[in-house]
This record gives C-alpha cells, sequence and structure tokens, in this order.
C-alpha cells in the first residue's frame, strides 16, 4: 500500500493527473493500442475458427507480431494510467479482473504463438486446424472481450 | 441550424430510450470499443498488405475481411447514432467530434475511390500479389484517417465546450 501511495505522489502521477494533455494522450495511446492488439487477435482467432481460409496459418505469425507491439503501447500507457491512480486502481474489481483477463489472454496468445509457429505449414497443407487450436481461440476471444468489458466498467461502478 | 438539429434530436424518443435506463451508456460504450477493433483490425490487415507488408498473405485473400470492417463499422455507426441522441447538445457542438464525423465522410470517400480505381482492376495486375502505386496511396490514407477517426473520438471529452 505504501509503495502504491508513494507511485501516486510522485512527480510523474502528478504530471498524469494534473496535466491537461496527460490524460488525453495516455487514453488515446491505450484506444490504439487496444485496437491493434484486441483487433489483429481477432482476425487471427477467427482465422483459427476456420473462417478466411484463403489466409495462410504461417502468415499469422506476421499479425502477432503486430498485436505485440500494440501490447508494448498499451503497457506503457497502462502502466502511466496506473500510477497516477494506484490505490483507486489496486484495490477496484474492475480493473482487477481487466488485468487477469488480460494475463490470461498474454498466456494464451504465447500458447498460439508457438503453436502456429511449430506446426502452422502442416495446418495449411492439411488444410485443417486441429481442435485444441480452436479451444484457444475461443479462450482468447472470450478473455479479451472481458478486458474490454471490464476496462470501461471502471469509470461506473466503485 | 446545429440548433434545429439539436432542438429536434433531444425530443425524440431514441434520446428518451437511451437515457431511461444507467446502464444504456456503457453497453454502448462497450459496443463501440468493441466495433472499432473489428474495424480497425480488419483495416489494419487489408491495408498493410495493400501497402506492400505482411506479404505472407496473398493480396486477394485480404478482400474476404472486408465483412469484419463491414460489422465494426455497423456496430459503430448504430452506437455512435445513439450517443448521440442520447446528448446531442453535447456532441453538436464539439469540435471533436465535428472533426471525427468530417473524417469519417472522408474515409467513405477514400474506400469509393478504392473501389472504383483499384478493386474493379485487380485482375489487370501484373502479379496478383504486388499492389500498384495507386493502392499503395489508398491504402495509406485510409489508416491515417480511421486511425484519426480514432483519436478525435478519444478527445472529444477533452476538447470540450468551454
Amino acid at each position: 500500500m505504501a509503495f502504491l501511495e508513494w507511485l501516486e505522489y510522485s512527480a510523474f502521477a502528478d504530471w498524469v493527473g494534473t496535466s491537461a494533455w496527460g490524460y488525453p494522450i495516455l487514453l488515446t495511446s491505450h484506444s490504439i493500442g487496444l485496437a491493434i492488439i484486441v483487433g489483429m487477435l481477432f482476425v487471427l482467432n477467427m482465422r483459427l475458427l476456420g473462417f478466411f481460409s484463403d489466409i495462410p496459418i504461417v502468415s499469422l505469425s506476421s499479425l502477432l507480431k503486430l498485436a505485440w507491439s500494440g501490447f508494448l503501447i498499451n503497457l506503457i500507457s497502462g502502466i502511466s494510467l496506473f500510477i497516477s491512480q494506484a490505490t483507486f486502481f489496486a484495490t477496484h474489481i474492475a480493473f482487477l479482473i481487466k488485468i487477469t483477463a488480460i494475463i490470461l489472454a498474454l498466456v494464451n496468445a504465447a500458447f498460439i504463438q508457438s503453436l502456429v509457429r511449430q506446426q502452422g505449414q502442416y495446418w495449411d497443407s492439411a488444410g485443417a486446424i486441429p481442435g485444441r487450436a480452436k479451444v484457444l481461440a475461443l479462450a482468447s476471444l472470450a478473455l479479451w472481450v472481458t478486458a474490454i468489458i471490464a476496462g470501461r466498467l471502471i469509470a461506473y461502478i466503485d | 441550424m446545429l440548433q434545429v438539429l439539436v432542438d429536434w434530436a433531444v425530443a425524440t424518443p431514441l434520446n428518451e430510450w437511451v437515457l431511461s435506463w444507467n446502464w444504456t451508456w456503457v453497453i454502448l460504450e462497450i459496443l463501440h470499443f468493441t466495433g472499432l477493433t473489428l474495424l480497425l483490425g480488419g483495416l489494419l490487415v487489408i491495408d498493410l498488405r495493400y501497402m506492400g507488408f505482411l506479404t505472407q498473405i496473398p493480396a486477394r485473400a485480404t478482400h474476404t475481411l472486408l465483412i469484419i470492417v463491414v460489422i465494426g463499422f455497423g456496430i459503430n455507426l448504430t452506437s455512435g447514432i445513439l450517443f448521440f441522441f442520447g446528448d446531442p447538445g453535447r456532441y453538436a457542438i464539439n469540435i471533436g467530434f465535428q472533426v471525427k464525423f468530417a473524417l469519417i465522410i472522408l474515409a467513405g470517400l477514400n474506400v469509393l475511390w478504392f473501389y472504383l480505381k483499384v478493386d474493379r482492376k485487380m485482375h489487370t495486375w501484373l502479379d496478383p500479389n504486388t499492389p500498384p502505386a495507386l493502392a499503395k496511396v489508398i491504402a495509406s490514407t485510409s489508416l491515417v484517417l480511421w486511425f484519426s477517426v480514432l483519436i478525435c473520438g478519444r478527445m472529444i471529452p477533452y476538447v470540450g465546450t468551454g
């Protein structure tokens, strides 16, 4: 708790909270990162579920790279936003659900990434995607939707 | 003229419906964010491919993603209209909203330009996987416009009405 308060009283947190542009810049960056990461993973997950079958599975690796860059934007903007109100976020149920969903979604994405790397070419030549990849894809979709919903609810519930 | 629009919109049953339940607004926000990920996610793949990136994906294959873009746009057009009718006075005079609206129109014209000048000529490309220069211009314009739409939208609460 003391650490969280220390963060909140830092000069950076002060700038985020009191400057005219701190919040708008960080929130806008966070939306851009969100569009990239969830957008890319949505296309990837739909492909794994069997849609858009003209897109080669092996090409999904480049979508994953883009998704990680989106995540980097949100990690940086997210930490900055967190610092400015650390004690508020750390005890907020919607924020905690959001972070849990994101951590699970990242682990899930890492699994998908290694599967695609190791077996993507075989799935392409076989023209079929194994059941476990589809389960991961569904889980990924559910987790990111949860993260979006929880993120939006932060401002609306205590 | 703007005041006429606002006065009319605020008196509609739609306005009443949007404001009638506490949770409508946050649900609309969730839908609007979801819609934008579909719109931008689909467009990123299509436009980056037409700009010459993501070369592992055949150019024509990205076409099938347009359905995601259209669905995302549809969700956001609907939720956007409901936002507007829920609080027309706030949005009508907001510079962020006005610029956003203008950019969306430009993005639509860009789509038309793409359809007329690139899409209908895809069969004439020397190499089916090398988009012509015009396709690169239109695709990069598309991404710039749509990310600008996102930025303007996000700034609406902050470029206030004074």
